[in-house]
């Protein structure tokens, strides 16, 4: 029989996770006992000399483990349950390497860390759902979300990087998915991998503000439907090899690589590229005959359609777009 | 929201600053030098000296000395170059092969420093 359980740091009860009135003060009591289907509510705020462990026991796929935040009546509304790093614990969260799988956070705010807000240890990473939590104002990444198994996925949905040392949205590995996650003022990357085999879906997101690319995925990607403003580098960089395919589709990629280090698109390696319905403008900081999408191409000709070089659509204005061009196709509204 | 990571923000006396990205390369960076009465809310200051009389609130405040060859994308904003057997260095790992040294595998991490 699955139980629920109660974290308040601010509790002064008996302290056995039972009630809010005799709840947990720390999220690591009740991490270290909830089993397959518990659900552990939380709320106001933690203050850490060291990461939140999950490193005791697995939900599964039907039974995950659930940690949500609430609001101060303990009611769950939308508020986050703050983990605070307090300039002293290296992580906020730390999930291990062959425990914590299939384990949902919702409404979590991990924030002042010395290293990554979030961190995911390498192996098994099956099975771990983030729902409006945010990684803010942490020394290095704000999620670092390392797995290694090709069906070790990761989904984050409404969730946010704000502010952090390091790329907002980081992965050395595989599986992925941003659905309307937000990264915005990190020092790095807004969305990132390693160069390798990962590969990542980002859908309905936004990068913004980051001083590295908007969105990086060296191997198998989708970017799709997102907004990718004014970050230092790349609107997206995409650089796997072949065979592995990338799209970008239905994007808006305006103003990045400002001072003339980047562009809307730049593919820089052999794999298949597809672009198509992207919305350029203002990219590499010039003003006219701006908004470059240059997709790898080997012997230089134009509108590859086989093989592992790059593929332009000649079609559709998506490549080279003047402030004078009609546009032709856009999937996405701009205001 | 406002970010003036790896450069030298503008302030003004008494301002408040909420939710900026203060970020500096090197350790024990001063900001906001000759401003009084700033107010940090929610901001990352790694590696930021600010005044003495200001006020901070919910904000990192680490210093932390980053490798280069961690960061090589931040060497044009400022940070200086690392070399090979750097402070960052944690691990050195020799590949040899039929009894030939073939290459040198070198690990770094970025430190927290006082």
């Amino acid at each position: 029989m699955p139980s629920t359980y109660y974290v308040d740091p601010a509790a002064t009860g008996a302290a056995d996770g039972s009630s809010w009135t005799d709840a947990w003060t720390s999220l690591q009591t009740a991490a270290d006992t909830a089993t397959a289907g518990d659900i552990i509510y939380c709320r106001g705020t933690q203050t850490l000399a060291a990461a939140i462990d999950i490193d005791t026991n697995n939900g599964t796929a039907s039974a995950p483990i659930k940690v949500i935040g609430c609001n101060a009546s303990g009611a769950v509304d939308g508020t986050r349950f703050t983990l605070n790093g307090n300039s002293a614990a290296t992580n906020c969260i730390q999930i291990s390497a062959a425990l914590g799988k299939y384990w949902w956070f919702v409404n979590i705010n991990c924030t002042s860390a010395t290293g990554a807000g979030i961190a995911l240890a390498s192996n098994g990473g099956d099975g771990r759902i983030w729902v409006n939590c945010v990684s803010q104002n942490n020394g290095s990444y704000g999620w670092n979300l390392y797995t290694t198994t090709t069906n070790g996925t990761v989904v984050l949905i409404g969730c946010q990087s704000l502010n952090n040392s390091n790329a907002g949205f980081y992965t050395p590995y595989y599986g992925i998915i941003y659905f309307g996650c937000t990264s915005i003022g990190n020092s790095g990357d807004g969305f990132a991998g390693a160069s390798g085999v990962n590969w990542g879906m980002v859908i309905h997101s936004v990068s913004h503000n980051n001083t590295g690319d908007g969105v990086n995925i060296p191997g198998k990607g989708l970017v799709f439907g997102s907004v990718i403003d004014e970050n230092g580098g790349d609107g997206i960089e995409f650089s796997s090899a072949a065979p592995y395919i990338m799209l970008a589709l239905g994007n808006r990629i305006t103003g990045n690589g400002t001072g003339g280090t980047g562009y809307g698109i730049r593919g820089t390696s052999t794999g298949l590229a597809f672009y198509g319905w992207n919305f350029f403008l203002n990219n590499d900081g010039v003003t006219s005959g701006d908004c470059h999408s240059i997709p790898y191409d080997a012997d230089a000709d134009t509108n590859e359609t086989s093989g592992t070089e790059g593929y332009t659509d000649g079609d559709n204005d998506d490549f080279n777009l003047t402030s004078s061009a009609t546009l032709r196709s856009v999937a996405i509204e701009i205001d | 929201m406002a970010n003036a990571r790896f450069g030298q923000p503008t302030f003004e006396n008494g301002q408040e600053v909420r939710e900026w990205n203060l970020t500096q390369l090197v350790p024990h960076t001063a900001i906001g030098v000759g401003v009084s009465g700033l107010r940090f809310v929610n901001c990352n200051l790694l590696n930021c000296d600010v005044p003495a009389d200001a006020d901070v609130v919910d904000c990192l405040t680490i210093q932390k000395s980053f490798c280069s060859h961690l960061h090589p994308e931040w060497v044009e904003h400022g940070l200086p170059e690392c070399a090979e057997d750097c402070e960052h260095l944690t691990d050195t790992e020799e590949v040899w092969i039929d009894g030939e040294l073939v290459e040198t595998i070198r690990r770094y991490e970025d430190k927290v420093v006082s």
